[in-house]
């Protein structure tokens, strides 16, 4: 038993150093570029002598922030409709919607696109907005998360005159607030990232949200990326350690159900 | 640990934020003006030639520049330095020749020292206005020749001399001065007015330094009461609302900081060191006009007398701004935690 607890906090040390390190690399390179003594240069060019990584970074975040408010609409309705009506196909939904969860991203890239364009929203922001509102990854975590919450509470909730709405706002949310967590996070973390969308959506360089821009950056220095990475890594730092005990109790619960 | 982790990113997405408004402003003061030119078709040969002005000389050597049109991040009409190859300087006959091409355009003034790449702002015309000029020679001060129409000397010794100038053209460029008197050529040359703009934003500067300074100081308060966030929540709540006044307001302060183009470092706006040197360089060259016998070191010459009288009437300022900068919170802070501690003092009945 001591035996297996010792490995396994071995491998946790190992894993926990495999992880940290590209970061520890990354902030060290920032600060002692290859050859050069300690210097704040790049940090100026990125935060101060520049505002055009800084000004992405917010348009990112409104990106990632519409993304995030339309899923969660989007999905937290979905998710009570799945969890708690019945309708006829109701199964046969949820079904399609678990093989449109796990279709690759790049299969759906092309009938987005002829969609946006028919639309005539490409090059714009809602080309990548859109389209991110409605990844059925959400509402399935919600569905899930939903099914724990007893009949007989929203059947009281029903009695004391509760309309959907209300029981939505007063009962069923606050009782999930861990997969709504969950989804808040994936949500944001997906729209953060996202590469393949502008790619592909967008044609103006100066409308690429910063994951994409990064790639561009001038390519004279590597240590500008470098400080870039750090500035990128700020939002999702900060979700991880602010909402890390509701994410993991929001997988867990999705998995378990 | 989430307070903990709220406190701390509270801070840094209001400096990232503040960041971001004050990179605008610097990145806005930090583009050069230039004045540019044409490379004129000299007659018999297949090149062009350019005015010597054009030439840059600084302690890594020399460079010619011409404009053009970047990119991507590099977006902008930017300044990329000539192959010394592809140009040879005629200091005799006082021109560069360049092989001739249609379009290019080269850079022959600039308000501030380039760099390859840089976001150049390409000035067309400028108002003509009287201004003064302080050249400082390092070595000694040359002989100075005629002094064309408009320009004249007010004041000279061994290290400076101080022109009167009728009608310099706005904005003041160093290699603009240099070509009106060419025995400038190896001096350090400062405008009168430029200063004058320098010494008017240092308040403004020292305004914004001052918020940063309160929403530092309203946050390390609010950190130590945040751990009781349910009871102090009125001071919480104060304190947000008046760094998010800060913030709203930190645009305005930005507004007002106007650092002239050619008072600014190469490479940094931080370069506190850069802006010191020319300061007391300025000031030392002025107060080495002032009379020997003369207990107040007070220039000579009107222009002088004004600008040394308005710098000792600023130059407190800053300091002092920033110093109400942390005063007031920290006093906020302390009658927050007074009133906090009056409120739970039992009352006895």
């Amino acid at each position: 038993m001591k035996k297996t607890s010792c490995f396994s906090g071995l491998f946790a040390l190992l894993l926990a150093f495999v992880s940290i390190a590209p970061f520890v690399y990354v902030l060290t390179l920032s600060f002692l570029p290859a050859g050069q003594r300690l210097t704040f240069r790049y940090y100026y060019d990125v935060f101060l002598g520049s505002s055009q990584y800084l000004v992405r970074f917010w348009k990112s975040m409104g990106i990632c922030g519409a993304i995030v408010a339309g899923q969660l609409v989007v999905s937290v309705l979905a998710g009570y409709g799945f969890a708690k009506c019945e309708f006829p196909g109701k199964n046969t939904l949820l079904f399609v919607l678990m093989i449109l969860m796990v279709l690759p991203l790049q299969v759906t890239l092309a009938p987005n696109y002829i969609m946006l364009d028919n639309l005539g929203l490409l090059d714009t922001y809602y080309a990548l907005i859109l389209p991110s509102i409605f990844v059925p990854l959400g509402a399935f975590i919600l569905t899930q998360s939903f099914k724990s919450v007893s009949a007989d509470i929203i059947d009281a909730a029903k009695l004391d005159g509760c309309g959907v709405f209300r029981m939505l706002t007063k009962v069923v949310l606050p009782m999930n607030t861990s997969g709504l967590v969950c989804v808040t996070l994936l949500s944001f973390l997906d729209g953060w990232n996202m590469v393949e969308q502008p790619i592909a959506y967008l044609k103006d360089f100066i409308r690429y949200p910063i994951s994409v821009a990064l790639a561009y950056v001038p390519p004279a220095d590597p240590t500008l990326q470098l400080v870039c990475c750090i500035l990128v890594v700020i939002p999702p730092l900060f979700l991880f350690t602010y909402f890390n005990k509701e994410l993991v109790e929001g997988i867990v619960l999705a998995e378990v159900k | 640990m989430k307070k903990k982790a709220l406190c701390v990113f509270i801070l840094i997405f209001w400096m990232l934020v503040a960041v971001t408004m004050i990179s605008m402003r610097v990145e806005k003061i930090m583009i050069p003006q230039v004045v540019t030119t044409g490379a004129r078709n000299d007659r018999g040969a297949s090149g062009g030639v350019l005015p010597l002005d054009a030439l840059f000389v600084d302690d890594t050597g020399m460079h010619l520049y011409t404009t053009y049109e970047g990119t991507g991040w590099e977006a902008g009409e930017r300044a990329r330095e000539q192959d010394p190859s592809s140009y040879e300087v005629d200091f005799e006959a006082e021109k560069i020749k360049v092989e001739y091409s249609w379009g290019v355009v080269y850079i022959q003034y600039a308000s501030k020292p380039i760099r390859e790449g840089e976001l150049v702002n390409v000035n067309k015309t400028g108002e003509c206005v009287p201004d003064h000029w302080l050249a400082v020679f390092p070595e000694g001060t040359p002989e100075i020749g005629p002094l064309s129409e408009g320009v004249s000397i007010e004041e000279r010794n061994g290290q400076a001399v101080q022109f009167s100038v009728e009608k310099a053209q706005e904005p003041y460029m160093d290699g603009r001065a240099k070509s009106m008197i060419p025995e400038l050529r190896e001096a350090r040359v400062y405008s009168f007015s430029q200063m004058g703009l320098f010494l008017e934003s240092l308040t403004a500067v020292g305004l914004v330094f001052a918020m940063l300074l309160a929403a530092v100081t309203l946050w390390l308060g609010s950190c130590f009461m945040a751990r009781e966030a349910g009871k102090n929540w009125v001071p919480l709540l104060v304190n947000g609302f008046l760094a998010l006044t800060l913030l709203v307001c930190l645009p305005l302060a930005l507004g007002a900081v106007n650092l002239p183009s050619s008072m600014l470092p190469r490479e940094q706006i931080t370069d506190f060191g850069y802006f010191i040197r020319q300061y007391q360089e300025f000031f030392n060259a002025l107060k080495s006009f002032s009379p020997g016998s003369s207990t107040i070191s007070m220039p000579e010459s009107e222009a002088g007398q004004v600008i040394v009288a308005y710098k000792n009437g600023i130059i407190m300022r800053p300091l002092l701004i920033m110093g109400v900068g942390i005063a007031l919170p920290a006093a906020l802070i302390v009658v927050e935690r007074a009133v906090l501690q009056i409120r739970r003092r039992p009352r006895i009945k």
